[in-house]
């Protein structure tokens, strides 16, 4: 017997999470989460990005699995950035997630 | 720091990137594994750095994307060969620098000493050099295991040694006998053999406990230096009460004896002592070999003046000296202080001269019975006597003089004759 589409996918969903919760699984694997650890206001890295959808000095977007990253601030420079992570160094005015 | 030094070594371009969809091209950089690092956007183009075996596989990317890419500078150490590839002088210091430093390494620079607490570093860097294994020497030429047992044949208060190389460290690690040959030898002073015990010095006997010999005083019997106490000569007599042989033993006795000994000093009341006033001030100089040269310094020394200097041999290494000292001069400015001691001053002072003398003499395991201490004081002067009768052992070992008066064929003869 076929279940409607979205009934089924409801249904996973809730029982991933209920697995993750009561198994206490790290988060970002399970619902491949974006990481952002920031410092201060100068600095701040990134992990579990898909990619760089734009780059200019004031601001950054970038691609995660559910959602985009969008950095707005000044002199922004890329320090370095590979498959799984991307640091971001200068004056960080806000972070915004977009869907 | 360590990965900066690596991305040097291996070389690094500084690139500009502009065209249609440069970020595209970033995403395709990170997805083929290229890395990419200092990344800067200029409005309408990229700046950053890449690896050169990254730059060389950006190719089928920069068409994909329609971007174009402009090498800006040139950094690390493959560019830098190639800048000087033309300056063969300069290669050749560097081979010759390798060489010269590869050549070092074959020498011994620094040796470590452990373990030792009665033989001196001294001593031990003394016998290397005697070996010709000290400073200097070729480590080829250097035989550990040899080196341990000259060391342990040498000293006998070693009982084991280890000598290792390491680089261009030698470390030399010695275990020494914790009983000295001293200690043990004073449990076998007794020597073999036909000796008399005679006394160190004069004194009265009084007490005198035989284990072997013939004793030749009595408690109580005043005796000179030299004179014998108890003879290694025992006799022996036949049923008739004559002496048929001697027999010699090694004398072995306990003798105490009281013993004086008298103590003399006088010092002057009044004395002139140097007073410090003020700082002191330094003076530097280098003795190299046996020339000495001073630092030069605006100070000018006036009497009257203390002076302390402490001098120091500058070492490369650790224990790797060379022969220049450092001399440190300090003076200080002083008067001259007229000192009068009072009599009970006086008396405090030549008190505590006997008592250093007394302890001084109880060091020696002497014992002290009675003392008898008189201070006098004539015009500036005081003047001290003291007289102290102590107990101590006085006996000494001297070989005997064998006497053969009756030899054992002298005897059977002697016997014939009388039949």
């Amino acid at each position: 017997m076929k279940c409607p589409e979205g009934m089924c996918k409801v249904n996973l969903g809730k029982i991933k999470e209920g697995l993750v919760e009561s198994l206490e699984l790290p988060k970002d694997l399970m619902y491949g989460a974006v990481l952002v650890s920031i410092t201060g206001r100068q600095e701040m890295l990134i992990e579990n990005y898909r990619g760089i959808l734009e780059y200019t000095k004031n601001h950054i977007s970038l691609q995660t699995k559910t959602c985009r990253l969008v950095i707005h601030g000044k002199n922004l420079n890329i320090s370095y950035y590979t498959n799984e992570e991307m640091k971001i160094t200068g004056l960080i005015d806000s972070i915004i997630y977009e869907n | 720091m360590f990965l900066s030094f690596v991305k040097y070594f291996r070389g690094f371009l500084l690139v500009r990137l502009s065209g249609y969809s440069p970020e595209r091209f970033l995403n395709l950089c990170s997805n083929h594994n290229i890395l990419i690092w200092d990344l800067t956007n200029q409005s309408d183009y990229y700046e950053f750095h890449i690896s050169i075996a990254g730059y060389r596989k950006l190719k089928p990317l920069l068409k994909k994307t329609r971007t174009k890419i402009i090498i800006l500078k040139r950094i690390g150490f493959p560019f830098f060969l190639y800048r000087y590839r033309k300056r063969k002088l300069f290669f050749a210091g560097i081979l010759l620098c390798i060489g010269f430093l590869t050549y070092l390494t074959t020498y011994i620079w620094l040796i470590d000493i452990n373990g030792n607490s009665l033989i001196t570093d001294d001593t031990i860097l003394t016998f290397l050099e005697e070996e010709k294994s000290s400073f200097g020497a070729r480590k080829k030429e250097i035989d550990c295991a040899k080196l341990e047992e000259a060391l342990r044949t040498k000293y006998d208060n070693i009982i084991w040694a280890s000598v290792r190389l390491n680089g261009t460290k030698m470390t030399i690690d010695i275990q020494e006998n914790l009983i000295t040959k001293e200690d043990s030898a004073e449990e076998t002073a007794k020597p073999d053999g036909a000796y008399d015990l005679v006394a160190e010095k004069e004194g009265v006997v009084s007490s005198i406990i035989t284990r072997n010999g013939t004793p030749m005083v009595k408690a109580g019997s005043q005796v000179q230096k030299g004179d014998l106490l108890v003879a290694s000569q025992l006799e022996i007599y036949n049923d008739s009460g004559e002496i048929t042989n001697y027999v010699y033993v090694t004398a072995d006795a306990d003798i105490l004896a009281q013993t004086t000994y008298t103590y003399e000093d006088s010092f002057p009341m009044e004395y002139n002592r140097k007073v410090k006033t003020g700082e002191g001030k330094s003076v530097y100089a280098l003795n190299i070999f046996s020339y000495q040269l001073k630092l030069p310094s605006t100070f000018q020394k006036e009497e009257p003046y203390l002076s302390y200097t402490e001098s120091r041999q500058l070492a490369l290494a650790k224990d790797y000296y060379i022969p220049v000292i450092l001399e440190k001069t300090t003076y200080y400015d002083c008067d001259y202080e007229k000192v009068t001691l009072s009599k009970k001053d006086a008396k405090k002072k030549a008190k505590e001269d006997v008592d250093r003398f007394l302890k001084k003499l109880e060091e020696k395991g002497i014992q002290i019975t009675d003392k008898n201490v008189m201070i006098e004081f004539t015009d500036q002067t005081c003047q001290v006597h003291a007289a102290i009768t102590a107990i101590e052992r006085i006996g000494r070992y001297e070989p005997a003089e064998i006497k053969k008066i009756s030899t054992e064929e002298g005897q059977t003869e002697d016997e014939s004759d009388g039949t």
